[in-house]
């Protein structure tokens, strides 16, 4: 089964998007703040990291990235409710593989982040 | 002013000569000197060269008007002088013959100031006198301002009629000359006022510009903020909405159906809300990025067509455009023009009945004209210039129905202005509607702050 980590302090935004994903046939690893997520991220083997931005704790989405992305080549897709221009350019400019703003769209949810894992894993 | 204190010129001609030439170093020390002292030093010298006296001096009227102050002196090399205490003398006006000429504004010629009937004396250390030739400075309006006087010529004559008009010229100068520095001090104060004024003005204005641009980035700070936060909690309402609606968690009877669809309709309202405020606080804190690159009308235009074409079948509408006369290609911001057309051609699709939406696209010699109108009610007179207002709507019931925030033209307004061009809009009750976007062929690249 794919394995997909799901980094998101909110619980119900949590829930939302490990439904959708696991309606999606991943197997979904959950991590609530940046040190677990780190934590995790190293320990097992993801397909996938979808990583809020503002997390609690001393390490937000950005810190953990940068430090996952310093071992392992996992593709990392930021997600975050922040809309304000240059968000996401900056997201790609740190980075990540990608960028899916909240709301997140039920519809396409799915299919973004395969297109993303297609990308960097042709 | 050395070339004065020569001996008498021969001839009148020479004198002549030389009072023409006194009067132009005067006129050019008034032109170039602003300092009255040194003015008054080229006159009194030329004064008593020109007439051959022992000495000569200027008084000028203290501000007060009430006593005469000697404002220079000049005397003959030979002349065996004191200098007169600090190197002042102060007359009270009053009595005596200098307040005479002060006061009487015409030439006084003696030839024994000791025969003089209201003579008061001189004071203790001065020079012997006893031929005087005294004249009044008049400004221009011919108030007395002081007075010129030569005491004693060297060759022991009279003071004669021609060394009065001598005088009576320079003093005329002289009367010039302490107008001008009068003006030139005026203005200097009132330069240096309005300079502090200026400066006063421009660092109030600097320190409120601060503030205003300090409170529109807290503004945009805290709408950024605000953005987020409700976002967060509106991924779970309509995501969650989004799920049961697509029945991942099991099968939804009518009623089931028909409540999350309005709970996802009016979640989605809210994030177009959100959306659009943060537009327009974007663009009033100049943070909307704008990105000027060569595009194709005619591209753009078939991409929004075809995006609300679904939206035009479903209300039975005809989508009509004429875009054959678009410029071929432009200079703008390609997401923000078809922003701004989306949103019109939505709004005229949504806010007509029943009957045509019409898309047109023309250059003009420098601009894009895009006009999209309608066959719908119209908008009265009273509310065409409201529509950019924003959340105002001219049918709060029709708006509820089809789902716009109020804010969708305001935004369209400003878009149009960030790409250097207009949005207006002409209408006849009953007849439609019909809005304009007037776009440069090339719009400049804004500074963003």
């Amino acid at each position: 089964m794919r394995r997909v980590l799901l980094v998101e302090d909110v619980e119900d935004n949590r829930k939302l998007a490990g439904d959708l994903l696991r309606f999606g046939g991943w197997e979904v690893s959950e991590a609530v703040t940046g040190e677990e997520a780190i934590a995790k991220a190293l320990d097992d083997r993801f397909e996938l990291v979808l990583m809020d931005l503002s997390l609690p704790g001393d390490i937000d989405g950005w810190g953990a990235t940068r430090m996952i992305k310093a071992t392992t080549p996992v593709p990392i897709i930021a997600l975050t409710a922040h809309a304000m221009a240059g968000d996401s350019d900056r997201a790609l400019a740190a980075g990540f593989d990608g960028y899916i703003t909240k709301p997140i769209e039920v519809g396409t949810f799915l299919s973004q982040i395969e297109e993303v894992v297609r990308r960097v894993h042709p | 002013m050395r070339e004065y204190q020569t001996q008498l010129p021969a001839s009148p001609e020479k004198r002549y000569q030389l009072l023409t030439e006194a009067l132009n170093a005067i006129a050019l020390a008034i032109t170039a000197e602003s300092d009255l002292d040194k003015i008054f030093q080229v006159i009194v010298d030329a004064a008593r060269t020109l007439v051959n006296a022992n000495a000569a001096i200027i008084y000028h009227v203290n501000e007060a008007l009430t006593s005469l102050e000697s404002a220079a002196f000049s005397y003959h090399d030979q002349l065996d002088h004191r200098d007169p205490g600090d190197g002042h003398f102060m007359i009270p006006l009053g009595r005596g013959l200098i307040s005479d000429i002060f006061f009487g504004g015409v030439p006084v010629r003696l030839s024994d100031i000791e025969t003089y009937p209201r003579r008061v004396g001189t004071p203790a250390n001065h020079i012997p006198i006893q031929k005087i030739l005294g004249v009044p400075l008049l400004d221009r309006s011919g108030r007395s301002i002081g007075l010129l006087m030569a005491c004693d010529k060297l060759d022991g004559t009279e003071f004669t009629e021609e060394d009065e008009q001598i005088f009576l010229s320079l003093a005329r100068q002289g009367g010039i000359a302490v107008e001008n520095a009068r003006l030139y001090q005026q203005l200097k104060e009132a330069k240096s006022t309005l300079e502090a004024q200026v400066e006063a003005r421009t660092a109030e204005l600097a320190r409120k510009n601060d503030e205003l641009q300090n409170a529109n980035r807290l503004k945009s700070d805290f709408l950024a903020k605000m953005s987020h936060e409700l976002r967060t909690p509106l991924n779970s309402i309509i995501g969650f909405s989004d799920m049961l609606l697509n029945q991942f968690y099991g099968p939804l009877n009518d009623q089931q159906q028909d409540g999350l669809e309005r709970v996802l309709r009016n979640g989605k309202h809210l994030l177009a809300l959100i959306n659009d405020v943060l537009d327009i606080s974007k663009i009033e804190a100049s943070r909307m990025p704008v990105r000027i690159e060569a595009c194709v009308p005619r591209e753009i235009l078939m991409q929004v067509l075809s995006a609300v074409e679904p939206l035009a079948r479903k209300k039975g509408h005809h989508l009509v455009h004429d875009l054959a006369e678009s410029p071929v290609i432009v200079k703008s911001d390609p997401t923000k023009v078809r922003q701004i057309v989306l949103n019109l051609l939505t709004n005229a699709i949504n806010f007509t009945e029943s009957g045509e939406v019409r898309l047109m696209s023309h250059k003009t010699e420098d601009h894009w004209i895009i006009t999209v109108s309608d066959t719908g009610i119209g908008i009265a007179p009273e509310d065409l210039n409201r529509v950019f207002d924003e959340f105002y709507q001219v049918d709060s019931s029709s708006t509820r129905k089809v789902g716009g925030t109020g804010l969708g033209l305001p935004i369209c307004l400003r878009m149009a202005g960030l790409l250097g061009g207009e949005l207006t809009v002409s209408s006849k009750s009953g007849e439609g509607s019909c809005f304009t976007v007037k776009l440069p062929l090339e719009s400049k690249p804004l500074e963003a702050v």
